[in-house]
């Protein structure tokens, strides 16, 4: 329209990464026969105010189905065993109530999107778990016979969330051979 | 907000949450699948508040 200025919009904030919500519908798990089937890449961001548009429209984890596996990974990366870039990968992973999960699961989203670990190229992304017991969340990192590297994460992302128990790292080739009798192999 | 030292694009928690208030509209591209359907909980904008302590 004449005389009238363009509209502007806002500055974004920029990540480091771009990265992927997954959701792994707890309904469409039950009816299919191979893991990982109903996995569903929901939405991809690369700045700070889409992060926020949509993490302040959706369940927090505590409002979730039970069986429900919510992933945010970097952009690329599957939270799958079989992608290349986890297939050597493992896991860190803590236990909680689901009075605790909503702020431990978004404190570990915002360490991650604001590249809070020393050691962040090391991560693939980071996964919660709903469960009926409790609740569980996870980060997935790359190259898992780096034990300093890991150690270092699981470290840092305690301090991060204040979290005082232990915790546990397990490979995924671990998890794979062993499902849940596999061991962890470091601890912080 | 990028580090000199590692050349990296960061942001502290608190940087974060400063811009959370702001950012009440669904990004363009979520809404229409499954998954959105099952995970938004409001479709006109968010109905809560921004209680850092309640989250």
């Amino acid at each position: 329209v004449p005389g009238r200025s363009p509209r502007k919009t806002p500055p974004r904030h920029l990540l480091e990464h771009s990265w992927t919500f997954w959701f792994d519908n707890p309904s469409a798990k039950s009816k299919q026969a191979a893991w990982g089937i109903s996995i569903r890449p929901v939405y991809t961001f690369s700045n700070v105010e889409d992060f926020w548009g949509l993490y302040n429209n959706i369940h927090p984890p505590s409002k979730m189905s039970v069986g429900a596996d919510f992933h945010c990974f970097k952009y690329g990366i599957e939270p799958k065993w079989e992608d290349p870039v986890c297939s050597n990968g493992g896991k860190w992973t803590f236990s909680c109530s689901r009075s605790r999960v909503d702020t431990w699961w978004l404190y570990t989203l915002l360490a991650m999107l604001g590249e809070q670990f020393e050691h962040g190229d090391e991560i693939c992304g980071a996964v919660v778990n709903v469960r009926a017991k409790q609740e569980k969340i996870s980060i997935w990192t790359k190259n898992a016979s780096n034990e300093a590297i890991q150690v270092s994460i699981g470290r840092q992302w305690k301090e991060l969330l204040d979290y005082g128990d232990a915790i546990g790292f397990i490979l995924h080739e671990d998890a794979k051979n062993h499902d849940r009798r596999a061991k962890c192999c470091y601890h912080a | 907000c990028r580090n000199e030292s590692t050349g990296k694009i960061m942001y502290s928690r608190d940087s974060l949450f400063s811009l959370r208030a702001l950012c009440r509209d669904l990004p363009e591209g979520f809404d229409g699948s499954d998954a959105a359907d099952i995970l938004i909980r409001v479709h006109s904008g968010m109905a809560h508040d921004f209680d850092r302590d309640t989250l």
